[in-house]
């Protein structure tokens, strides 16, 4: 890909790497959190971690979209998928996420027409090619994915197709961080912001960061040299004394967003009073539902969904991963009853989540090489 | 060059992905892209301006924007790729 070399270059993170060593007080610990599934899954895939002196913590944040829905929207899923003539559409990673009654992969195997796509767009076309059936699309995301199922809906809806309805758990990045940095749990000294969410609703969104908490926020892209330059941008401001958003990622991020993006948003979602996650709870206006202009496409209206709350398992700590409080193989099932081919977790799951990102890249223990 | 990446998760589709545009059908903004594999697939492209030749950066199936080109090498210069602004009053420093 484009420039893919240049960011990958081992030399350019070596002088990063010594730049951050020379910009840390080594008599302070940074706490320093990467907001999305995308940044922990490079960190460890390429060894960045290792590469940062170890008073510098790099603390997982909650941006895996897999990682934070909770089992009792799981269960609503199933639900729907069992309904007679129903073909139920998901991401791949979501069929393997555990409800309370097992998971959407379980439900297939009793019966259930549950199908894999790559897009909304391609459950939009199963509706198509099967006007006698009921399909359904799972959608999950954050601000990057959720477009993708407003331009589908839209189209839907232009084309008065009738038999298509969408299982709608979007999700914004804003109120989550908010909810983070009201924690007692957390500590946290900045932020590698999100990049791509950032593509679609800009950098602005996250002034509140700096404005009301004081902290550092740097949007950052997913390859090595990025994400070390976005560490050694926070670590500077600190030892400035500045904070402020900064945009590492403007080879792809406008710092105001994507505006037909966000048009199409407001016009096909709304935001929801509150919105579970997993680890994190009940959070205000932190999810989406169809506007009232698209109600007829919502499946919950459609199919009604048993949309009971259903507590994590005790043995899983999901939600203390999620909240940066615990790393991964601190939990007592990691890498044992829970692993990624058979995960307990939604961490697990995803092979963004910080625990299948720990366990692909072997990070069982503390250890770490210090720069 | 990009090389896939078992362990990445494409299948959520909230990875970004980067696709050159092919062909384009403007009546309907879809665009038949490639990516770094081969692999050709249909794209929403009716939030962004485009055409054969360009590339897309695609989230689940839409294309989110068009990468620029003339991207600068990174160096370890701090100065590199910061759009800096002051939070409050929005001037850049």
């Amino acid at each position: 890909m484009r420039f893919v070399d240049e960011f990958r270059d081992p030399e350019l993170g070596r002088t990063l790497a010594h730049e951050i060593l020379a910009t840390v007080d080594p008599d302070r610990h940074y706490k320093v959190m990467e907001v999305c599934g995308g940044h922990t899954h490079s960190i460890y895939k390429y060894g960045i971690d290792d590469l940062l002196p170890a008073n510098v913590e790099l603390v997982h944040g909650p941006g895996c979209p897999v990682c934070v829905i909770p089992m009792g929207r799981v269960d609503d899923a199933i639900a729907m998928a069992h309904q007679p003539g129903v073909i139920f559409t998901c991401f791949g990673d979501m069929m393997r996420v555990p409800g309370s009654h097992g998971t959407l992969q379980d439900a297939k195997a009793q019966g259930a027409d549950v199908r894999m796509v790559y897009s909304p767009l391609d459950a939009l076309r199963l509706a198509r090619s099967n006007p006698d059936r009921e399909v359904v699309f799972f959608a999950i995301g954050f601000e990057t994915t959720a477009p993708s199922t407003a331009l589908t809906l839209m189209r839907a809806k232009a084309e008065g197709i009738g038999n298509f309805s969408c299982f709608c758990n979007h999700v914004t990045i804003v109120p989550p961080l908010r909810a983070l940095l009201e924690s007692p749990d957390l500590r946290l000294d900045g932020f590698v912001g999100p990049g791509h969410v950032s593509t679609v609703v800009g950098a602005r969104p996250l002034e509140f960061i700096p404005a009301e908490y004081g902290k550092p926020v740097v949007v950052s892209g997913f390859e090595p040299v990025d994400i070390l330059q976005s560490v050694l941008m926070i670590l500077r401001q600190l030892a400035d004394g500045r904070c402020t958003v900064e945009n590492q990622y403007k080879r792809v991020v406008p710092y105001e967003g994507n505006l037909r993006a966000l048009e199409v948003l407001a016009e096909v979602f709304a935001l929801r009073p509150h919105f579970e996650w997993r680890g994190l709870g009940f959070i205000s206006q932190s999810g989406l539902r169809l506007s009232d202009a698209y109600a007829a496409f919502d499946a919950e209206e459609r199919f009604g969904v048993p949309g009971v709350r259903v507590a994590d398992p005790k043995a899983c700590q999901c939600g203390e991963v999620l909240k940066g409080v615990i790393k991964p193989f601190e939990c007592k099932v990691f890498g044992t009853a829970c692993t990624p081919e058979r995960p307990i977790g939604t961490c697990m799951v995803s092979s963004e989540g910080a625990c299948a990102a720990y366990y692909n890249y072997g990070r069982f223990a503390r250890d770490r090489v210090v720069a | 060059m990009s090389v896939p990446d078992p362990h990445h998760c494409i299948t959520c589709s909230d990875e970004g992905r980067e696709m050159i545009v092919r062909a384009l059908d403007e009546a309907r903004w879809i665009a038949l892209c490639e990516d770094a594999d081969g692999t050709r697939s249909s794209v929403e492209v009716a939030l962004v301006d485009c055409a054969p030749g360009d590339t897309l950066l695609v989230h689940a199936g839409a294309a989110l924007l068009k990468v620029a080109d003339g991207l600068a090498r990174p160096d370890a210069e701090p100065s590199f790729g910061t759009q800096v602004r002051a939070t409050r009053g929005g001037d850049p420093s």
